[in-house]
């Protein structure tokens, strides 16, 4: 009887993995891809070369004929001249380890990535196709360049970020690739991974990578760092020469950070950061996965320009340094880094949705992080009187696209914020914390909770975190969604009217308001008119009609009337227009008075030199 | 001590001239309406009725007003290119300025004539035009040439000692070539000084005698330079820290506040011109033998001459 239930459970497991595996294709590809790379890394030419073993299994129900690898190394840089840096990674040689199969060809192409820009690649064909269940192993030999940047300095051969660095599995496709064609069986595939990767540098250098540092073995003049790294999305490293390696220990989880020496005395910063975000991740969102967090904390010309949390291994250079505890930019790219260890590292969102799924919903915790740990107000710039929120720079960043005209383009005023220019995701981050605003954000924070749990080392799709939404709320989000998924949609709603006078009667006022909705994007909306004698009155509206008017009836003279009054719809593109006062406000003058000043000056400089 | 004699002096040669300084302010306050003007009158149609007037009355919320220029960046183009024109006139008028102003320094007249002013300030614009194009071809040079082969220099020698070599190239070779615009400013003022004085129209040799001068004395130059750096410096600080006291969001707080800024304009203007007095007391002890040195003021020796001229 009990071996008859031992039989029956093992069945029942295979059955159902089988099954499973039949089920929703993109679940099924965790645990059956091996990476093990043996790279050596010239720092003087900064070009890494070597060996790389691919392992893979067919999960899908149906034959594979072509595998596709990525073939090239995306740099950003923080300077705008230079933002993106492309070098090439090349495949020198591909060979089957088993005998079952040969290659039939090798293909150049170009796939369109998830910033819709296409980036070559490389296709293999196999002679026979790989059979459901079947595995393969492939051996290349690479090389890769990375980037340099002349532009705006002679190549530092002091530290380099190493992306996209070896050829990695992209695509599959049912057929042999047609080029130039439209290939509808072609699905872009972010796979979780095991790696097993030894780089071999020069000896004066550090190198962090994506999960555990396993070893560094002394070989005359070079060292050998293994590291090691279970389900991982993908596999990152970076070189320094004369860094400063600290580490620290939390909840068994090892911080290693590195940091140029000039700026070791940030060390308690970047810990004290990354322990909170860890503690808010894990309260939130379930036990963090890895034993090892590496944060790269220095600046070196070919950096990733926007924050970036790559698995386990966040890059978090100093910014603003100068500026002191004033500015908490530092804090801001470890907080969003972390929280993409979770929506990045944890799930991989399927390509099409990385922007919402992945950047957005990591954006929201870092803004939910800056706003716990730093306060509402000014909580990422406030500096000799100027201050500014977390939210509103990605505000800016998503208005910035928003009011796009060709001459804003080269304002260079405004030119920071072309360094976070990613406003879809400075969109959904606003999207989240609007939703999550709607909800409760302990609410909010349950749904991404289940979502991290439900969802754990898989690809889910946008479509999949609606479902989860709308079951925990018992609403239909579906059109919100859609509204806030459509480029051209505006979130705009105004307050056009308010007048307060006497009623007929004397002893009461009659206050009209009338709100509109400027943009297209449909949100119901709360309206909060303010009384001179301290009173309040709320009246909610479904935002539907183009224009509402209100009639009130009260003791004492309206003072003001605020749509959104708490500055919850954060995707609303301008603020001001929420509100509408009876009394006019100085804020105009002030700002005229500041403008006046700064230019009598501005022309007392110029004078000063050419009067 | 002939640089604190010189600004004594020159305090009191530029105090007997409120006309002037009267002068140059409502020319700088003109200007700055003229061009503040287009975007307080779209501010005001932005913030007058609502409750962002109401925040940005009282802090600098730097959000709200980048989004507004987002939404506005189109009028801000155009304002900041009709700013670029008029701080052109602005800089015309100066140099126009320049020659009545150092005339009237020179001849210490105690009281304004209106002649003497004017008819220096259309005598010697083209001059000091000229020179000011000189000055221009040099801070060109510096900026384009000089602080980036600068940089690049400095940076070559840094890229094996720090990390980022390229910033600390930029900020010493930034270190390095303000004092020589500085240097430059004072030189081209020094120039002017010299025109008036004595009446020379060549330009190239008038610079040509202010640097030779420069490197002859120096020390007195340093001081000069240094100086009226720190107390500019100096005044924008304290004004700083005046100012705070004055951002609640209420009419009180914002008329002391304005009074304020026109406070620390005044005197910036004042000072400049107190500048260019002393540059007019030191003349001669520069250029002239010490027996020369007159008990009485440079300023005041030349008008008695001036005037046993006319007699």
């Amino acid at each position: 009887m009990h071996q008859k239930i031992c039989k029956f459970s093992i069945f029942s497991i295979f059955s159902f993995l089988f099954i499973s595996s039949f089920a929703q294709g993109t679940n099924t590809n965790t645990q059956q891809t091996g990476y093990r790379i043996n790279a050596r890394f010239d720092s003087e030419s900064a070009t890494i070369f070597g060996e790389q073993t691919f392992h893979w299994r067919n999960t899908f129900a149906h034959p594979i004929l072509s595998l596709c690898f990525r073939g090239e190394n995306v740099n950003t840089t923080s300077n705008p001249n230079s933002m993106q840096k492309k070098t090439p990674v090349f495949i020198d040689s591909v060979s089957f380890l088993d005998n079952e199969n040969s290659i039939a060809a090798i293909v150049a192409d170009s796939l369109q990535n998830d910033h819709g820009l296409f980036e070559p690649v490389t296709w293999i064909v196999f002679s026979k196709p790989i059979n459901p269940l079947h595995s393969l192993r492939l051996q290349f030999a690479f090389q890769a360049q990375n980037a340099a940047f002349p532009s705006t300095s002679a190549p530092s051969v002091r530290s380099y970020p190493a992306i996209n660095w070896y050829p990695k599995f992209l695509a599959y496709s049912q057929t042999n690739v047609q080029i130039d064609t439209e290939e509808q069986n072609i699905i872009a595939l972010q796979i979780f991974a095991n790696y097993d990767v030894f780089i071999v540098s020069p000896n004066q250098n550090t190198i962090a990578a994506s999960g555990v540092l396993e070893t560094i073995e002394l070989q005359d003049s070079v060292k050998t760092f293994h590291f090691s790294g279970n389900q991982l999305p993908d596999f990152v490293w970076a070189n320094c020469t004369d860094c400063v390696e600290i580490s620290e220990q939390w909840n068994q989880i090892t911080i290693r950070l590195l940091l140029d020496r000039t700026n070791e005395n940030l060390a308690g910063r970047y810990f004290s950061t990354a322990k909170k975000a860890l503690e808010y991740l894990q309260a939130s969102f379930g036990e963090f996965p890895y034993s090892q967090l590496t944060i790269w904390g220095l600046k070196n010309e070919a950096m990733p320009g926007r924050f970036s949390g790559y698995p386990t291994f966040i890059f978090a250079p100093p910014r603003n340094t100068l500026l002191g505890g004033n500015a908490h930019f530092l804090e801001r790219a470890v907080y969003y880094g972390s929280a993409e260890q979770y929506c990045g590292g944890i799930i991989s969102p399927a390509l099409d949705d990385t922007r919402w799924l992945l950047t957005g919903l990591a954006a929201y915790s870092g803004m939910r992080m800056m706003d716990i740990y730093h306060g509402k107000s000014a909580n990422l710039l406030d500096y000799m009187g100027i201050r500014l929120n977390d939210s509103d720079y990605n505000r800016l960043i998503y208005l910035r696209k928003t009011y796009p005209p060709k001459s804003f383009r080269s304002n260079p005023l405004l030119n920071y914020l072309r360094f976070d220019n990613d406003h879809l995701q400075a969109k959904a981050a606003l999207f989240w914390s609007t939703i999550a605003y709607q909800f409760g954000q302990p609410a909010f924070e349950k749904i991404l909770k289940n979502y991290f749990q439900q969802w754990e080392f898989q690809q889910p799709t946008l479509r999949d975190f609606i479902g989860i939404c709308e079951k925990n709320t018992g609403e239909n989000l579906t059109h919100l969604f859609e509204q806030a998924c459509n480029e051209n949609t505006i979130l705009d709603y105004a307050v056009e009217n308010l007048t307060s006078l006497p009623s007929s009667t004397g002893n009461q006022f009659e206050t009209s308001i009338t709100v509109v909705k400027v943009g297209t994007f449909v949100m119901p909306m709360v309206l909060d008119v303010h009384f001179q004698d301290g009173a309040k009155k709320r009246v909610y509206w479904d935002g539907f009609e183009n224009r509402k008017s209100f009639t009130l009836q009260s003791k004492s003279q309206a003072q003001s009337a605020v749509i959104d009054p708490d500055q919850k719809i954060l995707l609303d593109t301008n603020f001001a227009n929420n509100s509408r006062t009876v009394v006019a406000q100085l804020g105009d003058e002030k700002m005229a008075s500041r403008w006046l000043f700064w230019l009598q000056n501005l022309l007392l400089f110029l004078t000063s030199f050419l009067g | 001590m002939n640089f604190i004699r010189a600004l004594l002096s020159g305090w009191k040669i530029a105090g007997a001239n409120n006309r002037i300084l009267i002068l140059y302010y409502f020319a700088n306050l003109l200007f700055t309406i003229v061009a503040a003007l287009p975007l307080y009158l779209v501010m005001r149609t932005a913030f007058n009725f609502n409750m962002v007037g109401t925040k940005l009355a009282g802090v600098f919320e730097l959000g709200l007003l980048v989004a507004f220029a987002i939404r506005h960046s189109e009028f801000l183009t155009g304002a900041t290119a009709a700013f670029f024109l008029t701080a052109m006139l602005f800089v015309l008028i100066n140099i126009f300025l320049a020659g009545g102003t150092i005339a009237v320094f020179v001849t210490d007249r105690k009281r304004y004539d209106a002649a003497l002013f004017w008819g220096n300030c259309g005598y010697y614009f083209s001059t000091f035009l000229r020179l000011i194009l000189f000055s221009l071809t040099f801070y060109g040079i510096t900026l384009f040439v000089i602080f980036p082969a600068t940089t690049s220099l400095v940076e070559s020698s840094l890229i094996s000692i720090v990390e980022n070599s390229r910033l600390w190239a930029e900020i010493i070779a930034f270190a390095l070539i303000v004092p020589t615009l500085l240097t430059t400013v004072l030189l081209i003022d020094y120039a002017k000084v010299r025109l008036v004085v004595t009446g020379e129209r060549g330009t190239l040799g008038a610079l040509a005698k202010s640097i030779k001068a420069f490197f002859k004395h120096f020390i007195t130059f340093v001081e000069v330079l240094l100086f009226f750096v720190f107390i500019n410096v100096f005044i924008y600080l304290f004004y700083s820290l005046i100012s705070d006291f004055f951002q609640a969001p209420t009419l009180f707080a914002l008329i002391t506040l304005i009074v304020l800024q026109q406070i620390l304009v005044v005197m910036k203007l004042k000072l400049r011109l107190v500048y260019f007095a002393s540059l007019v007391e030191l003349y001669p002890h520069l250029f002239l033998t010490v027996a020369f040195l007159p008990a009485k003021s440079f300023a005041a020796e030349t008008e008695e001459k001036t005037e046993t001229e006319n007699q």
